[in-house]
């Protein structure tokens, strides 16, 4: 009987933590294309924060980049402020996690 | 006393690694003085030591843009000279397009010199070589995107420093020559297969050369592999008429190093080395990193067409056309004896109604010379004249994408190209096989004998000669292969 009571209060825990969308720990990715507005290195170089602003809605997002490509990038100024680049990124919590920023410039 | 011997040849060898200029690269800053108002002015000081090397940069295809065609079947003995300065291909086409060549202004960014914004460059003078290109490590060196110039806006911004440019020379590193190389075609990524700019800070597993030692990787430069003679750079580009040096893997790969001595199937691995090349198992996929352009329709120019994303880029640009990309490509394989075919301007076109042929490896089954490598096929549209026919050069930035009227293109292309329009055209499909050289990977993902053989289906044996799968038939080179 207690194994039962059990398995019924996991079940309905998960039903409601789906329900309520808690059981969803996935990352929401974006995407999007803005100019950067702003960019500040950490002081032990390891990550960097870059402002874009949108340029579809004009909205300004902070986006945290750690990747060591694109931080030599900012390192050496080939990424600066006023570069439009394409940026793909996860928001966690309040944080928005870079995996692609790019600059959207060719011939 | 052998011991001691024995130490005392390593301590020399040692003080001689740690204290060589040659390997750790001499420290510029003490000989190059600035201020400098631009790129000749840096050059001038360059060739005040380097007068060899400036007279010997003078004689290759990264300062010519053209050299003999001695990569192209049949053309092997020609001594008039080809290459991208006088070529046709399916990306941006050509670099001829405008009266006076009026598009080298452009192009001309990945010159290594200053001033070819012209056809009237002069090419004999050695004061106009971009030395900094190529060897500037620091400073944040930059070209204008016209001008064929140091970006001046840049150093007006203040993010570059061309006496810190100038100070910092040394061997060319992976961003030296992926400034141009990783941008083939337009953009980062499209054009040659598994050369994009994530090859300048890369891991193992997308490529155990030149991914970074932490990784497990080598962490090589370009000329690693692709050797350097009196500033010649070996490599065949599968799109070029000219080479100055074939790169092999067997160029390090042989002898003590040879391939597969551990491997327990070794001797039926080194087997198939008379006919399929080292890349056709070891690159299973390629663009492994981000995506690369595999198709580009000209025709589609102008046209208000809905854009999408395919793999984070763009599949339509008003200017330029539709276009398809794709990431961790399996390969098409073909044989290549070394030498290509290929489209060469001018060239009448006897089929419209099929494909050109812009580049294709020459070889066969019935060519013992040849091997089978893995390509990239590429595939597009581009105009054709309708009267002469042949491919025509168009003039794109200061026509094309001004007005979108492709006749007007056609007039202003033709006088740069010197290939008259004869006032019609029509579009052809077009395919280029584009070698896949890059991004190796590490050995526990390489090919499997299942993917090619028992049924596997990753060589289209019969359209590469064979009557089926060779495990089971035979191979090329017995008489065992059943009819």
């Amino acid at each position: 009987m207690k194994r039962t009571t059990s398995i019924f209060v996991v079940l309905v825990l998960m039903f409601v933590s789906f329900a309520l969308g808690i059981s969803d720990a996935r990352a929401e990715e974006v995407k999007m294309v803005g100019t950067i507005s702003k960019i500040e290195l950490a002081a032990d170089g390891k990550a960097a924060t870059a402002i874009l602003k949108d340029t579809k809605s004009g909205e300004s997002v902070t986006i945290i980049v750690t990747d060591e490509l694109t931080l030599d990038k900012f390192k050496d100024k080939r990424i600066v402020e006023g570069d439009e680049i394409r940026c793909k990124f996860e928001k966690e919590g309040d944080k928005n996690n870079s995996k692609l920023f790019r600059k959207t410039a060719g011939c | 006393m052998h011991t001691i011997i024995t130490l005392f040849i390593a301590a020399l060898l040692a003080i001689a690694t740690t204290s060589s200029p040659a390997l750790a690269g001499p420290d510029h800053a003490e000989f190059v003085k600035g201020p400098f108002k631009d790129g000749p002015d840096v050059t001038k000081v360059c060739i005040g030591c380097h007068d060899k090397q400036a007279n010997d940069f003078m004689k290759t295809t990264h300062w010519k843009w053209k050299g003999t065609p001695n990569h192209v079947k049949g053309m092997e003995k020609s001594t008039k000279e080809y290459g991208k300065a006088n070529m046709l291909n399916a990306f941006c086409t050509s670099i001829e397009g405008g009266a006076d060549g009026l598009v080298h202004e452009a192009c001309g960014k990945c010159h290594a010199g200053y001033g070819w914004t012209r056809t009237n460059f002069d090419f004999s003078d050695k004061s106009k070589m971009d030395c900094l290109i190529c060897h500037a490590q620091k400073g944040n060196y930059q070209r204008a995107s016209t001008g064929c110039s140091v970006d001046m806006k840049s150093m007006e911004k203040g993010v570059m420093n061309l006496e810190q440019a100038a100070q910092s020379v040394g061997v060319p590193t992976r961003k030296n020559c992926g400034y141009c190389h990783f941008f083939g075609g337009g953009a980062d990524a499209v054009k040659s297969p598994g050369i994009d700019s994530l090859m300048e800070k890369t891991d193992k597993k997308h490529d155990v050369h030149m991914g970074s030692k932490a990784s497990g990787g080598q962490d090589m430069s370009c000329q690693s592999c692709h050797k350097t003679s009196d500033h010649k750079i070996s490599g065949a580009s599968s799109m070029m008429a000219h080479y100055e040096g074939h790169v092999r893997c067997e160029d390090c790969h042989s002898g003590a190093k040879a391939p597969h001595q551990k491997s327990k199937n070794g001797h039926i691995l080194n087997r198939h080395a008379a006919s399929v090349a080292c890349q056709s198992c070891h690159i299973p996929t390629f663009s492994r990193g981000q995506a690369t352009k595999m198709a580009w329709y000209w025709s589609d120019t102008g046209k208000n067409l809905t854009s999408e994303e395919q793999f984070d880029k763009e599949t339509f640009e008003k200017r330029k056309g539709t276009f398809k990309w794709d990431m961790n490509v399996t390969p098409v394989y073909a044989w290549y004896n070394g030498s290509i075919e290929r489209y060469m301007k001018g060239q009448v076109i006897k089929d419209p109604s099929k494909p050109v042929f812009m580049t294709k490896p020459a070889g066969s089954i019935k060519d013992k010379g040849a091997k089978i490598y893995p390509y990239k096929l590429f595939q597009g549209d581009q105009p054709m004249d309708s009267t002469f026919k042949y491919l025509n050069v168009f003039q794109q930035y200061k026509s094309l994408w001004l007005d979108f009227n492709w006749d007007k293109a056609l007039i202003e292309g033709a006088k740069g190209a010197e290939l008259p329009y004869g006032g019609k055209y029509q579009f052809v499909k077009t395919v280029s096989y584009l070698s896949a050289s890059h991004e190796v990977a590490p050995k526990e993902d390489v090919v499997q004998c299942g993917e090619c053989h028992l049924g596997g289906t990753r060589m289209d044996w019969k359209t590469l000669g064979y009557n089926g799968d060779p495990m089971a038939l035979g191979g090329r080179f017995k008489s065992s292969q059943k009819k």
